[in-house]
């Protein structure tokens, strides 16, 4: 194949060495069965689920493969912090592989990294564990989709809605340790037909004074004959959140959370021209950089997901057939080249759609969200000029409306 | 209709440079390297508007002002210039908003100390060591040279000497940094009594690596010279016998002269010898010596003209405001293993105890030259505090903030 480079085998070890989250699907098991959900009903992108629970040793000699690239001439970066992520099925059914991890990590000779350990959560075990939660200064991230109405495709397994217990747990934990809920503790919730972006923001921020992230159904792997049932639950964020009454107070609220605001900090991180990464970009003009087509990330460059049978992903977010290696009790078995090859592969093949769009330097499109990617390819992300102007337009359209939100993101808004 | 019956909007354009201070309006448009400077109290509170959050770069403009000439002048050379624009809001409905020059540099340490250890090895890009500090010439100024530009140095004359074993810890570290330039300097690096063990380890460094010899040091030298990248200081008086037999001994490498000179006349000298000698790669460091400040005055202070000889991009006036674009990037180690961001700022700490990353997150969070700026007086008086080269060490040396003529 003569195609052409795009990343190598040594960026891919660089962005080892530099991974900023490690995530690990620590059981497939989960004591609810919401109806949404990514490894439910609506989907067939994803391995079977079978309740199983991770492999620790396996994990273990993940961990020992990172913090080799972390101790390594590659590692660029002193004090850095990595996140240590634990991701189900519902995380907190399998305890003992958390604290395994955990006191694992804590003896590890890694003295260039610092652990912060995060965990996204259904909340149904919360009480009982919230104790060793806080001891380990865990982010949480718990899942309520707003009120009990909102929340009713929460469900366990007789089909019991889950929304009292989940808010028994939730107040139990903000009312033994109100700083710690305070600081570490988030929401995330799905938007679907039984809720609103309006309704979802109103429950949490009035009972928890938080602002929740707000999230729409995965849109890949739908199952065909799921199509109907998936389009009827289907909400766009964007247009709920345009339906509410007090939208513009919302929004504000919100800021990066809410969609306009997302996509107006992109535009302007990437049209504004005075956005910097970091000291060096400030010395040397990098405008002539090749851009690597499609908004993927390199692989391991935010993150690296390792699933309950071992795979290893470079998110969660996409489909398990796009594996990049796998780990067992022997070790890590993943080939790097094979990597650079295949996004190599990948990137070529969007390159052709990308060279030509007017919003390739915007562009936030995952290759490993596109529909037959291993076939046509079709990004729908697409930008001709006359689309782009709109886009342009739009932005600008909306500054007009909030000028001195460009200032707000231009001075406060920092992702790195 | 008549101009001045119309109504307008002003804007400015992204890429000018605004800077207003005692009352006087500095504009500099960054693309095509043109000022405009007014002291008009309406014109200054006009340009003042269109900084105002809420105005994002346009604000409306009776066409009625234009019959005041300092607007009408002012427009029009705003205008001319290309730094903004009027635009009759008959056929310009929307407000023509801006996205105006705000700096955000996402890892700014000033923003978030907790970031900072992140990704700094990609800051490095220079590395000057020097292994030792024996040498039989004496320069006049030896001691002193060094403090001033890049050069060789006998300094204390101390017996310190780096290892070898220092010099492939470092390059470990360095393996996979940006470094462009790997400075190895004494002394005369030729006396130190084990560079026949150092050079091959300098050999996967190769491309990077700058061997620093004084002239008459290549001219003492027995043995032959390794097949590397040479800077030859060369100090006044030129004893030019010498300095023809270096030319001659280096002609088959790859070498650069760096002449060090202290006044006109010496200058002229040079001149004549690069141009029989047939010299391409050279470079001149005027060097203060207490006794010549007519001749810096003269050719290296900066007036007005000096600043804009060439046009100033946004990234340069920003990085100007963070860090210093002269010292950033480069550590000196010294034989005993002293690290320095800058030579005559304190050590941060030394090679053999401290990790190349620990050192410049250390410079990185208590800044002794890296991120020094302009940003004392006179400079936070003056317009153009931010387009001027950042603060060298010839300030310190002369022992004044600036070194121009514009806020002498």
């Amino acid at each position: 194949m003569n195609e052409k480079k795009y990343l190598t085998k040594e960026n891919i070890e660089f962005s080892l060495a530099d991974l900023k989250q490690l995530t690990f699907e620590i059981t497939d098991a989960c004591n609810l069965r919401c109806k949404y959900c990514g490894y439910g009903e609506f989907y067939d992108d994803y391995d079977k689920r079978e309740d199983k629970m991770i492999n620790t040793q396996a994990s273990l000699r993940l961990i020992d493969y990172l913090s080799s690239y972390w101790n390594s001439e590659r590692n660029i970066s002193l004090n850095k912090n990595v996140y240590i992520s634990f991701y189900g099925g519902e995380p907190l059914i399998n305890m003992k592989f958390i604290k395994t991890v955990i006191d694992y990590i804590k003896n590890l000779n890694c003295s260039c990294r610092n652990f912060t350990f995060s965990m996204t959560t259904n909340a149904i075990l919360l009480k009982k564990y919230m104790d060793y939660l806080v001891e380990n200064q865990f982010s949480l991230l718990i899942s309520l989709d707003g009120n009990e109405y909102n929340t009713s495709y929460r469900v366990d397994k007789t089909g019991k809605p889950a929304f009292h217990e989940i808010i028994e747990n939730v107040d139990a934990l903000q009312k033994k340790y109100p700083d710690y809920f305070k600081e570490k503790v988030n929401f995330n919730a799905v938007l679907h037909n039984r809720n609103s972006v309006e309704e979802i923001f109103q429950f949490i921020k009035e009972k928890y004074n938080k602002v929740p992230s707000i999230g729409e159904l995965n849109s890949t792997g739908i199952r065909p004959d799921k199509k109907t049932l998936y389009m009827e639950t289907y909400r766009n964020s964007y247009e709920s959140l345009h339906q509410s009454e007090n939208y513009e107070l919302i929004e504000k609220e919100m800021f990066l959370q809410a969609p306009d605001y997302n996509f107006l900090t992109i535009f302007i991180h990437q049209y504004s021209g005075f956005v910097y990464r970091d000291y060096s970009d400030l010395l040397f003009d990098k405008s002539s950089v090749k851009k690597i087509p499609t908004g993927t990330c390199p692989p391991f460059g935010k993150k690296m997901f390792v699933t309950v049978n071992g795979k290893i992903l470079p998110c969660e977010k996409i489909g398990h057939k796009y594996a990049l290696g796998e780990v067992t009790e022997k070790g890590v078995n993943m080939d790097l080249q094979a990597i650079a090859d295949k996004y190599n592969a990948y990137y070529a093949k969007m390159n052709n759609q990308c060279s030509k769009c007017y919003r390739v330097k915007s562009c936030t499109q995952c290759i490993f969200n596109i529909d037959d990617l291993d076939e046509k390819a079709i990004c729908y992300g697409y930008t001709n000029k006359q689309e782009f102007s709109e886009y342009y337009e739009r932005n600008m359209d909306f500054l007009r409306e909030h000028p001195e939100d460009y200032y707000r993101i231009m001075e406060e808004v920092f992702f790195e | 209709m008549k101009e001045s019956d119309k109504k307008f909007w002003l804007y400015i354009e992204p890429d000018v440079y605004c800077n207003i201070k005692d009352n006087k309006l500095f504009l500099y448009k960054t693309k095509n390297n043109t000022v405009i400077e007014n002291t008009s109290s309406e014109i200054i509170s006009l340009i003042q508007s269109l900084y105002e959050k809420h105005n994002l770069g346009a604000v409306y403009f009776d066409g009625e002002n234009l019959k005041n000439t300092i607007f009408s002048d002012f427009i029009d050379e705003f205008c001319r210039k290309q730094m903004g624009n009027i635009v009759d809001t008959r056929f310009v409905t929307k407000k023509p908003i801006q996205l105006m020059p705000v700096l955000n540099l996402q890892h700014d340490i000033e923003k978030n100390k907790d970031s900072v250890g992140e990704g700094i090895l990609s800051y490095l890009t220079e590395v000057n060591l020097y292994i030792n500090q024996v040498c039989l010439v004496n320069c006049h100024f030896c001691n002193d040279y060094y403090r001033q530009n890049l050069c060789c140095t006998k300094k204390n004359e101390k017996d310190e000497i780096s290892s070898v074993n220092t010099l492939k810890k470092l390059l470990e570290q360095i393996k996979y940094s940006p470094v462009s330039k790997l400075n190895i300097l004494g002394g005369n690096i030729l006396q130190h009594p084990y560079i026949k063990n150092f050079i091959p380890a300098l050999s996967d460094f190769k491309e990077f690596t700058y061997l620093w010899i004084h002239y008459k040091n290549i001219v003492i030298h027995k043995g032959d010279f390794y097949d590397f990248k040479y800077v030859i200081p060369v100090t006044f008086p030129i004893d030019k016998t010498s300095f023809t037999n270096c030319i001659s001994l280096m002609k088959d490498k790859q070498v650069s002269y760096h002449f060090f000179i202290t006044n006109k006349n010496e200058y002229h000298q040079l001149e004549q010898l690069t141009t029989e000698n047939e010299i391409k790669d050279y470079k001149i460091s005027p060097f203060y010596t207490k006794n010549n400040q007519a001749f810096f005055e003269e050719n290296i202070y900066l007036n007005k003209e000096d600043i804009f000889v060439e046009r100033i991009p946004f990234r340069k006036i920003f990085a100007h405001q963070k860090l210093n674009t002269i010292s950033f990037g480069s550590l000196t180690i010294m034989p005993d293993g002293n690290v320095y961001a800058n030579v005559n700022s304190p050590v941060i700490g030394n090679i053999k105890t401290d990790s190349i990353l620990c050192l410049i997150d250390k410079e990185m969070r208590i800044n002794t030259a890296w991120r020094k700026i302009r940003n004392k007086k006179p400079c936070n008086d003056c317009s153009y505090q931010y387009l001027c080269p950042s603060p060298s060490n010839y300030e310190l040396a002369i022992g004044k903030p600036n070194l121009c003529h514009v806020k002498p």
